[in-house]
């Protein structure tokens, strides 16, 4: 799931990851909170939830960190299958360290998402974040 | 046996008593024993007068040597009186005549005994003309009998000032007549002058505390007030009758009575140190004062026993202080923002230019052709949307650095030029009518540059955010100009403003909806604009409705010919 409120930002990185094979198919969201709509939606069926949350900070009305805090408060089938990845151009070192500092970040990665990083994403272990 | 004497007349006589006859012896026996008698008594007497003698004696050397004593007491009195630095007098009141005055007077006053005497009036005439009432007060008590002390100044033959003190007494005769009076008068300059001395001191001291800025006063230990300086009186702006007797805990706001009891505790258990201690007090009108104390604990001192209080108001140092405050805090703010604003300014410069990377990464990975002109759009709006956020920050700069301006303002050929400008901003939106009314009565003088900013975001935004369901997406312009403000009311039936919301949409790089590509900055500038030139800005809005933003900017031109 790519959860990005630039239309570019969200073409450029479903293109890449799907020509990566990364993953096979990638949910576009362009609010944090019809991301978090979706995925309660998708907590009835776990087996249909995204693998991964590629997550941007910076968006209008609800931003990266307060999905995340709502995103707490998802079932926490949600938490063991959708690890999260914060992406953005943010050079901001609180931001970095607001993202390392919640359980269930995994990476925090810089746009813009290009092919190299999406390989480098596939090599590390997505094992469900604990606790 | 007969007396010696008679026998010796006998024997003179060649007569034997023997042979007298009896009665001749008889009477010879009788003058015998008379004589003896006689004798005894003579003896007596001369014994008696004898010893009286001797009495008389004895009285008349005992009476010489008391009149040599007199005598020498009365040598003794007059070197006295001669030579005491006093002076005695005493006057004649039946016939107004100086009696006698001692010798002193000429040491004391330069004039002598005799001139003293030739003239009555000279004693009166070296007094100082402002202190005759002291004397002729003096005089009228002893007048009725009364003894009297007063202290009055003279002036001495060699023009020098002395300070007597005169002591009086009346003498009244048997049928209760005042006849006389005695006085004497003592030099007192040297104890006058110490005193003065004394009492300037005094006054120094007094005015040093009168006149200070700090206030002086001693509570006991209950708080009430036992003495106040008169500066205290001015800096409590309290008249000194409700000062004294009063209990300082009760001038004192509600909030600062506990400071005040426990610098009181302190003190009491602490003697002699000093405390300090701040609070707030009632001034005269009601108003709030800042008191600043130090008291120290001198109950055991003898002669103070009591706590003694200085203060001050630090009413303005605590108003500037706090203002100190809200401006460090403002400042705070300002930096805070301001490092926002550069974490957003380079996040948001970055954004485009990273989809532009990302993009051009994509053409060159894929030689796919039928995407690339998809592609390449995709590249021209990141482009534009970056050089618009640029003037953005452009605007917002110049506005928050440059001097207001004074330039005529006309509204109609600004508000067509930006119209014109803003016709192809976006492809996707639909065409929006704008209809302009304009009343302008007079002359408008504002700064060009800043009106045009915020005309330019308020109709750029009402384009932006229009309601894509609406038929007829329009926008009102509404400029009234008039000697004093121009009145500005741009009005859309866009999609409108969730009232929760109003008070954040003029923070810096607040978004409220992704459905257009804003920055955030837009309203910011407006506001800040609106804020240069002195005006005002409200708005009205509600979702699905639409919103109206009413600007208010003063006229320069009638503030420059006031």
């Amino acid at each position: 799931m790519l959860i990005d409120d630039t239309q570019v930002d969200r073409y450029i990185g479903e293109k890449n990851i799907i020509k990566c094979g990364m993953a096979e198919k990638v949910i576009c969201i362009e609010s944090a909170t019809d991301a978090l709509k979706e995925l309660l939606v998708l907590s009835e069926d776990p087996s249909s939830l995204p693998e991964l949350i590629l997550l941007d900070i910076r968006m209008p009305e609800m931003d990266g960190f307060e999905f995340l805090s709502k995103f707490e408060g998802l079932p926490s089938i949600v938490h063991e299958r959708c690890p999260v990845m914060m992406l953005s151009t943010s050079l901001n070192p609180e931001d970095i360290k607001k993202a390392e500092a919640s359980p269930f970040v995994k990476r925090f990665i810089n746009k813009p998402l290009n092919k190299e990083q999406i390989i480098n994403l596939m090599k590390i272990d997505l094992s469900p974040a604990e606790g | 046996m007969l007396n010696k004497l008679l026998l010796r007349q006998l024997q003179k006589r060649s007569i034997s008593p023997e042979t007298l006859p009896p009665e001749m012896q008889s009477l010879l026996n009788d003058i015998s024993s008379s004589y003896e008698h006689f004798n005894k008594d003579r003896e007596m007497l001369e014994r008696s007068i004898d010893l009286t003698s001797q009495e008389m004696k004895e009285l008349n050397h005992k009476l010489k040597q008391e009149t040599l004593e007199v005598k020498k007491a009365h040598e003794e009195l007059k070197n006295f009186f001669m030579n005491i630095e006093e002076v005695f007098y005493s006057i004649d009141l039946v016939n107004y005549k100086l009696i006698h005055i001692s010798p002193g007077c000429e040491k004391m006053f330069g004039y002598s005994q005799a001139e003293f005497e030739a003239n009555p009036h000279l004693w009166r005439s070296l007094i100082l003309q402002e202190d005759l009432p002291v004397y002729d007060e003096a005089i009228s008590n002893v007048l009725i009998g009364k003894s009297h002390i007063c202290c009055l100044r003279i002036r001495h033959l060699n023009k020098s000032i002395k300070w007597l003190e005169l002591k009086m007494t009346s003498h009244i005769n048997a049928s209760g007549e005042i006849i006389r009076f005695d006085g004497v008068s003592n030099d007192i300059t040297g104890r006058k002058e110490a005193e003065n001395t004394v009492k300037e001191n005094e006054n120094r001291f007094r005015s040093l505390i009168e006149n200070s800025n700090e206030g002086i006063i001693l509570l006991n230990e209950n708080g009430e007030c036992l003495f106040a300086s008169r500066s205290s009186e001015k800096i409590l702006q309290k008249p000194h009758d409700s000062l004294i007797s009063n209990n300082f805990f009760n001038i004192i706001l509600e909030e600062d009575l506990e400071t005040m009891s426990e610098t009181f505790r302190m003190l009491k258990e602490n003697p002699g140190e000093t405390f300090n201690c701040t609070v707030r007090i009632y001034g005269e009108n009601g108003e709030v004062m800042w008191i600043d104390s130090d008291s120290t604990n001198l109950m055991h001192v003898k002669g103070i026993e009591a706590i003694v209080t200085n203060f001050r108001d630090v009413t303005d140092r605590i108003n500037t202080l706090d203002l100190l405050k809200a401006k460090n805090s403002d400042l705070e703010k300002t930096n805070i923002e301001l490092d926002k604003f550069v974490y957003s300014v380079t996040h948001d410069l970055r954004a485009p230019l990273s989809s532009i990377l990302g993009l051009i990464q994509m053409v060159k990975d894929d030689n796919a052709n039928h995407e690339l002109e998809e592609n390449i759009d995709m590249i021209h709006a990141s482009v534009l949307k970056l050089d618009s956020f640029i003037q953005d920050i452009l605007d917002y700069a110049r506005n928050s650095r440059t001097e207001v301006r004074g330039d005529a303002i006309d509204f109609g050929e600004m508000i067509s030029e930006i119209c014109g400008n803003l016709k192809f901003m976006n492809r996707q939106n639909k065409q929006v009518n704008i209809v302009t009314k304009l009343h302008l009565t007079n002359n408008f003088i504002s700064d060009k540059g800043r009106i045009r900013i915020l005309l330019n975001n308020l109709i750029s935004n009402a384009i932006k955010y229009q309601n894509q369901n609406c038929p007829d997406p329009m926008i009102s312009i509404n400029v009234d100009t008039s000697d004093t403000e121009a009145d500005i009311v741009v009005k859309d039936n866009g999609i409108g403003i969730d009232k929760a919301l109003h008070d954040k949409i003029f923070d810096m790089f607040y978004r409220v909806s992704n459905i257009s590509s804003g920055n955030g900055l837009g309203l910011y500038i407006v506001k800040e604009a609106v804020n240069k030139l002195n005006g005002s800005i409200v708005v009205d809005s509600e979702p699905g409705k639409g919103t109206e933003f009413r600007i208010k900017i003063p006229n320069i031109y009638s503030q420059n010919s006031n």
